[in-house]
């Protein structure tokens, strides 16, 4: 499966847990992520993206070549939640001892970006058939200007098994424009069910000398909700006993969570953000192998 | 008032047994009021030169985004003359060369779609891309000139057979598609070239051919009358251009005497294509040659010229380098054979330059050739050992009539299709397409403002 996920970055540290939730499955080779995209327009959202991509280095999707090391990030250059925030600005001015950066990334301008409309629309197509989910965690920008490509909603009818919007407002604007696929949208009480501990930052985060989600974390320091993680988990693990899809409403279902699984999901979300990066092999296409034939006639004795 | 002047059309040519050459633009062909204008306006050229194999990027990126600062780098060296005349389009990308669970065959795919712009089909029996971006411009201004479009190579024209893991070399042998399933062909042999531009007469065999050559004079001997009779309707600027014109045919001519001979000394028994010399670089020369006197004259706007296949092995023994083309691309950086492969590089643009130096002496109005021109020279991989799509070496030369303006760098955002470049340049060809292959817009930057 691969993973688009696009969101405003930047706006909430829900939205950082959900990245590294989303490497962490990656990491575990549920799926691949092949698209990362901010609608928020901030060189700070992009390079954030990049150091948690150069972060997961090797956890990175190869789906742009087999050689890429981590994927250009998409940038909406003309969205309208611009701006720094400090979840943002937190990790990226995160200094070693000796003053450098702790983080790395490419992005000083925007030609380090991508139009992201045109890379979304390019990883589609990378894709086998019904084996893409979208995540989108924030206003759908970017992803209605894909649909405005020509032969972009045919491609992603074809590659793309469901589009999970973390909230209800996205996903009615992506139907009203007419995405073509079934549509998810992550029931508000998600989020607030289940909060993403504090606590992890001094306990499964803290085995980490640098971790820029962890940074941004420690920005708010508060328990963080976890909406746009449960649309990352679903994306991928969409048989989890935890989630609940409503009677559809147009092409939107509403995801809901099983009460009882609370306390499984919560360890599952502690576990995938809190992953270490695993080193991945780039994706090659294996060879189709054939089945010897069985002889007609029974080999004869010698 | 009274008005003498008699007004040439713009279609006069020279005709004679078996030729027609086409003229290029006089005085004496604009409007009698008003005789430093061309009738509506000089036309705009687009031409694709494609050289396989990717380059060597880090000889071909000038350092600093902007106007050129400094020396050209190593591969752009040759243009040095011309520097003011190339924009140098940093990022651009052909998603449609790479893999897209296809697998191995980046050198079809990324030959197959550099104009096409579409993903082309894995197959070397049921071929399918797209059409390229040079016919649907052909197909609307094509009306306007003898030829719609002309396709030129110098390396090897099959159609059939498996050329890269399964892709056909029709991909890699191949820019110009004039629809889904038919590429066009370039031609290769300059003699057939020479007659597909002068001569109606059908191409002959080369036994055929040689018992005419025996007896052949210059086609400019067989319309010498239509000749002296529009001297003598020409003032003298027109009747120095004239002379220039063909000059310029003679020695054509003379080149592929030259080669024939060339060719008989060098290997009298082997069925080599009839013509071509075997000298690259006099080859590209007269295959150019041929294509600036096509614009010169407007006998067609629109040139693809594959310089060499796709994925060829050809090696460069006239610069020293036995190696084939594409086992040298694949370096695993050795510093060695990189160096060889820069030095390919530089040769190519070497040739290319001269080119363009000639298409930029050749004045056309307040301007020149180049600067009603615009020319791609580019590769379908950036990187040709690891088979990179994005980040493309692209050189766009000529002013585009007055409306390009060169001398610099423009770097696009990252995976900027390099359709967008076609779609742009399909506009100031008046040629109005609202989507192409996989554009997502025009690329901006370009203009002289």
């Amino acid at each position: 499966m691969g993973v688009i996920f696009d969101s405003d970055m930047g706006s909430r540290v829900e939205t950082a847990l959900a990245l590294a939730v989303l490497y962490g499955l990656d990491g575990k080779n549920e799926c691949r992520v092949v698209s990362i995209s901010s609608t928020r327009t901030s060189l700070l959202s992009a390079a954030f993206c990049e150091v948690v991509g150069r972060f997961y280095a090797g956890a990175v999707s190869a789906a742009f070549g087999a050689t890429a090391r981590t994927l250009p990030v998409g940038l909406a250059a003309d969205g309208k939640i611009p701006g720094a925030t400090p979840f943002l600005t937190g990790p990226l001015s995160r200094k070693n001892t000796d003053g450098s950066s702790t983080y790395l990334h490419g992005i000083d301008s925007i030609i380090d970006t991508a139009e992201a409309h045109g890379l979304i629309r390019n990883a589609f197509t990378a894709q086998h058939d019904q084996n893409a989910a979208v995540v989108l965690a924030g206003p759908p920008t970017n992803l209605l200007r894909v649909l405005t490509l020509p032969g972009a909603k045919e491609t992603i009818a074809a590659k793309v098994k469901h589009l999970i919007c973390s909230t209800p407002s996205a996903a009615k604007e992506l139907e009203a424009a007419g995405w073509p696929t079934p549509i998810i949208s992550v029931s508000p009480s998600v989020g607030s069910a289940i909060l993403f501990p504090s606590a992890t930052l001094e306990k499964e985060f803290a085995e980490f000398p640098a971790h820029p989600v962890a940074d941004a974390f420690r920005v708010s320091g508060k328990d963080a909700s976890t909406g746009e993680l449960a649309a990352v988990l679903y994306a991928v693990r969409t048989t989890d006993k935890a989630f609940a899809l409503s009677e559809p409403v147009g092409k939107i279902r509403q995801l809901m969570l099983e009460p009882a699984e609370r306390e499984r999901l919560l360890a599952s979300y502690i576990e995938l953000a809190t992953a270490k990066p695993v080193v991945r092999q780039p994706r090659i296409r294996r060879p189709v192998v054939e089945e010897p034939k069985k002889p007609d006639t029974p080999p004869s004795k010698p | 008032m009274m008005i003498t002047r008699k007004t040439l059309s713009r279609r006069t040519m020279l005709r004679g047994a078996g030729t027609a050459i086409a003229l290029p633009f006089f005085d004496a062909m604009a409007p009698a009021l008003n005789a430093s204008s061309i009738p509506g306006k000089a036309p705009i050229r687009m031409a694709f030169a494609y050289v396989p194999n990717g380059l060597d990027m880090r000889h071909w990126t000038p350092k600093e985004d902007g106007a050129f600062v400094g020396d050209l780098p190593k591969i752009l060296k040759p243009m040095e003359s011309l520097r003011q005349d190339i924009t140098i389009l940093s990022n651009l990308t052909q998603n449609n060369g790479r893999a897209l669970l296809d697998g191995a065959g980046d050198h079809g795919r990324c030959c197959g779609a550099y104009l096409t712009g579409v993903q082309p089909r894995k197959s070397f029996v049921d071929i399918k891309a797209g059409i390229s971006c040079d016919q649907i411009v052909a197909n609307q201004i094509g009306k306007l000139t003898r030829f719609p479009s002309l396709e030129v190579g110098l390396e090897d024209a099959r159609q059939a057979g498996d050329c890269d893991s399964g892709y056909s070399c029709a991909y890699t042998n191949n820019l110009a598609w004039r629809s889904e399933t038919q590429p066009l062909p370039p031609v290769l042999d300059p003699r057939a070239m020479f007659e597909r531009l002068f001569g109606k007469g059908a191409a002959l065999n080369p036994e055929e051919r040689a018992r005419q050559t025996k007896y052949r004079r210059s086609i400019l001997d067989f319309v010498t009358g239509d000749t002296k009779k529009l001297q003598g309707d020409l003032g003298p600027t027109d009747r120095r251009k004239l002379d220039e014109y063909l000059s310029s045919i003679r020695e054509i001519e003379r080149q592929l005497e030259k080669a024939e001979n060339d060719n008989a000394q060098v290997n009298p028994g082997m069925p080599k294509p009839y013509g071509v010399p075997a000298d690259f670089a006099e080859h590209f020369r007269l295959m150019t040659d041929m294509i600036t006197v096509a614009f010169q004259a407007d006998m067609s706007r629109v040139v693809t010229f594959l310089v060499t296949r796709e994925g060829t092995s050809r090696p460069y023994r006239e610069i020293g380098i036995p190696d084939g083309h594409h086992p040298l691309t694949h370096h695993q950086g050795k510093q060695e054979l990189l160096d060889k492969v820069t030095r390919i590089n530089e040769y190519h643009m070497v040739q290319f330059a001269k080119w363009m130096e000639k298409l930029k002496s050749i004045k056309e109005g307040d301007s020149n050739i180049l600067g009603n021109s615009m020319i791609v020279y580019g590769a379908g991989l950036s990187d040709g050992n690891r088979h990179t799509h994005e980040n493309l070496p692209v050189m766009l030369v000529g002013g585009g009539g007055n409306s390009i303006k060169g001398g610099r760098r423009i770097t696009y955002r990252k995976e900027t299709p390099i359709s967008n470049l076609y779609l742009t340049m399909m506009d100031k060809m008046d040629v109005k397409t609202e989507h192409f292959g996989d554009a997502t817009g025009r690329i901006d930057g370009l203009n002289l403002a």
